[in-house]
């Protein structure tokens, strides 16, 4: 029995020379919602992919329920208990809602006709529609209920809001909440939407070129994560060396803004040790440890 | 329901097909009553061309060409949910392959024996001779499907079709030029040393097209279990 | 029960959970022996991760302010004295204090900054003298 539904270690894959992951490691423990954030390009697609047994990594390991993810003979089960919404959200556009509903149940055994009927309901889904008459969002909340429906242990959800309203993703939401309270579902999902990462995540990772750069408990994060503003009356001592856990140091005439991911109070003392420096310490949400660690900022003295 | 989405996927590739041998079918009387001197050799050097572009066209079962049709721009993202499935890759390329047998044997069975029992091909035979006509042509078109099969492993759709027909081109010239053994000569198969000719069934060519067909269909197998998308 | 919590700021949800349960129970809007929502209802009220409300009240447990009992459910600890009138004396001495001290010309930040200092020493001597609240 393992104690993480996904595990990724040192996930290396190119395209044509280009890297798109770089020695990726990833941990999501089981029972929990995972937040996958990173830019357009920074390899969530490409890592999801190799989970789903789409791509081969050139090299590194990739596991879902303790089963190597490439594996072609068990991956089959793997899937089984995989509910799985993509990017594109495509289904076949010749097929009415339906269709679709009665193409994908047989293959799941688990199936719950009560969650069918509800998400029918709560999503407005029009069973004779055809695909290919369904707008994005209507489209999002199919796949949805596709990937719910099967009772999954593990829900891997690439940008599963993408299209909705806020209602919408509201509701989304707290099926979600809901399903992972009462079933302890396993939640892996990639987004772009800082706000509802915050609002339902208890893990996160953030990837860029290929790589982790922050991963954890998000509320142990934001406990970490503390903002200084500092105020000069003389210069920095040249060539100063911070703590360990400053991240980001950036000087804007006498005021410094300077970020530290972790040992707060060591840094508050480096500070408080230099003289003529006032001190202000602020938390720090997720959207700047996203924007902090993600972009390149040429005032950046670290 | 894979059986369901098969049909689904390739209704409108058959009906090109069988439109188009229509078409030619009932030229050739016309054609023969125009020119009653030309003797059937003529037509039946041709009519195998009609029949190859069956399975070319059903031989598009690769993940990769589905859905068959992309009306809308952009929506051949559906694979990635057809992947997703717990469904063995070979069971996805297995049963379009098998649905694409059928609609092929389908097509080809009626539209031969129609083809045999025309008087000015074959004369005032028997139905046995249409019967005869039809196993042949369909036979030898295996060969043609394994390869179509294979090539819509990496092939998109429309490509896939040019390809198949560019192996059909690129096999007669082959034939005429390369000298290739008889029995890999399709066309001679299902025209001029066909049943519809010579007394008995052209078995050396029936092998060849059974076993090149089985090569391509596994090798289709193995390129749909390594491919990456 | 009627919670206000704030995904984005920068501290953590648990907390800000535990912090609006000890609220509540200071203001007598929670009084003991109240029973408080299953970790999986408000979880889907507030929409909001279980664990995260699972740990809040593992917190609140551990600390005392709150019981789980097996298959009831979570409930205000009887023995928490509500400290209503505490806190209203409470309140009134610490207007009384700022009041003095911006008189004196400090502003809010260094008043702020004064209590969260003192408060740390306190902290830190409790440490020393072998009480871990950490």
């Amino acid at each position: 029995m393992n104690d993480f539904a996904i595990e990724a270690s040192a996930l290396k894959r190119s395209f044509g020379g280009r890297p798109a992951l770089d020695g990726l490691d990833l941990r999501v423990p089981a029972g929990s919602i995972f937040g996958f954030l990173g830019r357009n390009g920074a390899g969530k697609t490409t890592t999801i992919k190799i989970l789903m047994g789409m791509l081969k990594a050139d090299s590194g390991a990739a596991r879902i329920f303790g089963v190597d993810a490439g594996d072609p003979a068990r991956n089959v089960e793997a899937r089984r208990r995989i509910g799985f919404v993509t990017e594109d959200k495509e289904l076949y556009p010749y097929m009415t809602v339906d269709q679709v509903i009665r193409f994908t149940r047989p293959f799941f055994p688990k199936w719950r006709d009560d969650l069918e009927r509800r998400y029918l309901k709560m999503f407005d889904l029009p069973p004779g529609k055809k695909i290919s008459d369904l707008s994005k969002g209507m489209r999002s909340k199919l796949m949805l209920l596709l990937a719910i429906c099967h009772s999954a242990e593990l829900l891997i959800l690439d940008e599963p809001t993408d299209g909705l309203d806020p209602a919408a993703i509201e509701d989304v939401l707290r099926e979600l909440v809901a399903i992972a309270a009462s079933q302890g579902t396993t939640m892996f999902f990639s987004s772009h939407q800082l706000t509802e990462v915050e609002q339902i995540a208890d893990n996160i990772c953030i990837i860029d070129k290929g790589r982790s750069i922050v991963a954890g408990v998000l509320d142990d994060l934001k406990a970490q994560y503390q903002r200084f503003r500092i105020v000069l009356e003389n210069d920095l001592p040249a060539g100063i060396r911070w703590v360990d856990g400053v991240e980001n140091v950036r000087q804007e005439g006498r005021t410094i803004s300077l970020l530290a991911s972790r040992n707060a109070d060591a840094v508050a003392a480096q500070i408080g040790s230099l003289s003529g420096a006032t001190m202000e310490r602020f938390p720090v949400g997720l959207k700047e440890i996203f924007l902090e660690h993600v972009r390149s900022d040429e005032n950046a003295l670290v | 329901m894979l059986w369901y989405k098969a049909w689904r996927e390739i209704r409108w590739r058959g009906l090109i097909p069988l439109a188009v041998i229509i078409y030619a079918l009932v030229q050739i009387p016309l054609a023969v009553r125009a020119n009653p001197h030309q003797s059937a050799r003529g037509p039946l050097t041709v009519l195998p061309i009609f029949w190859l572009v069956v399975p070319v066209m059903m031989g598009g079962s690769g993940v990769k060409t589905e859905p068959v049709f992309q009306p809308i721009k952009g929506m051949e993202g559906s694979m990635y949910f057809t992947l997703a499935l717990p469904v063995s890759r070979f069971r996805l390329l297995a049963v379009r392959a098998g649905f694409g047998m059928l609609v092929t044997a389908a097509i080809l069975l009626p539209c031969a024996f129609a083809a045999g029992m025309l008087p000015q091909l074959s004369g005032y035979a028997g139905p046995e001779n249409g019967l005869r006509y039809a196993a042949t042509v369909l036979l030898c078109s295996s060969g043609f499907f394994g390869l179509s099969t294979l090539l819509s492993t990496v092939l998109d759709q429309i490509w896939q079709v040019w390809g198949g027909m560019a192996a059909i081109f690129l096999s007669q010239w082959l034939v005429a030029t390369a000298g290739l053994p008889k029995a890999f000569n399709v066309f001679q198969a299902m025209g001029n040393a066909s049943p519809l000719v010579a007394p008995s069934l052209p078995w050396d060519t029936i092998c060849v097209s059974l076993g090149l067909g089985a090569a391509f269909f596994l090798a289709a197998l193995k390129v749909v279990q390594m491919r990456e998308y | 029960m009627i919670l206000r919590l704030n995904q984005s700021s920068g501290m953590p949800l648990y907390l800000q959970l535990i912090e609006q349960v000890k609220h509540a129970v200071e203001t007598g809007a929670l009084r003991p022996g109240d029973q408080l929502p299953t970790i999986r209802k408000l979880a889907e009220d507030l929409v909001m991760n279980p664990n995260t409300v699972a740990r809040a009240y593992r917190e609140l447990e551990h600390e005392g302010t709150i019981e789980l009992r097996h298959g009831s459910g979570a409930f205000i600890n009887e023995s928490v004295t509500s400290k209503t009138k505490v806190m209203r004396k409470a309140q009134a001495v610490v207007q009384s204090a700022i009041e003095r001290l911006t008189g004196s010309g400090l502003t809010g930040d260094e008043i702020r900054r004064l209590v969260e200092n003192e408060l740390a020493v306190l902290r830190d001597g409790k440490k020393l003298h072998g009480v871990d609240h950490e």
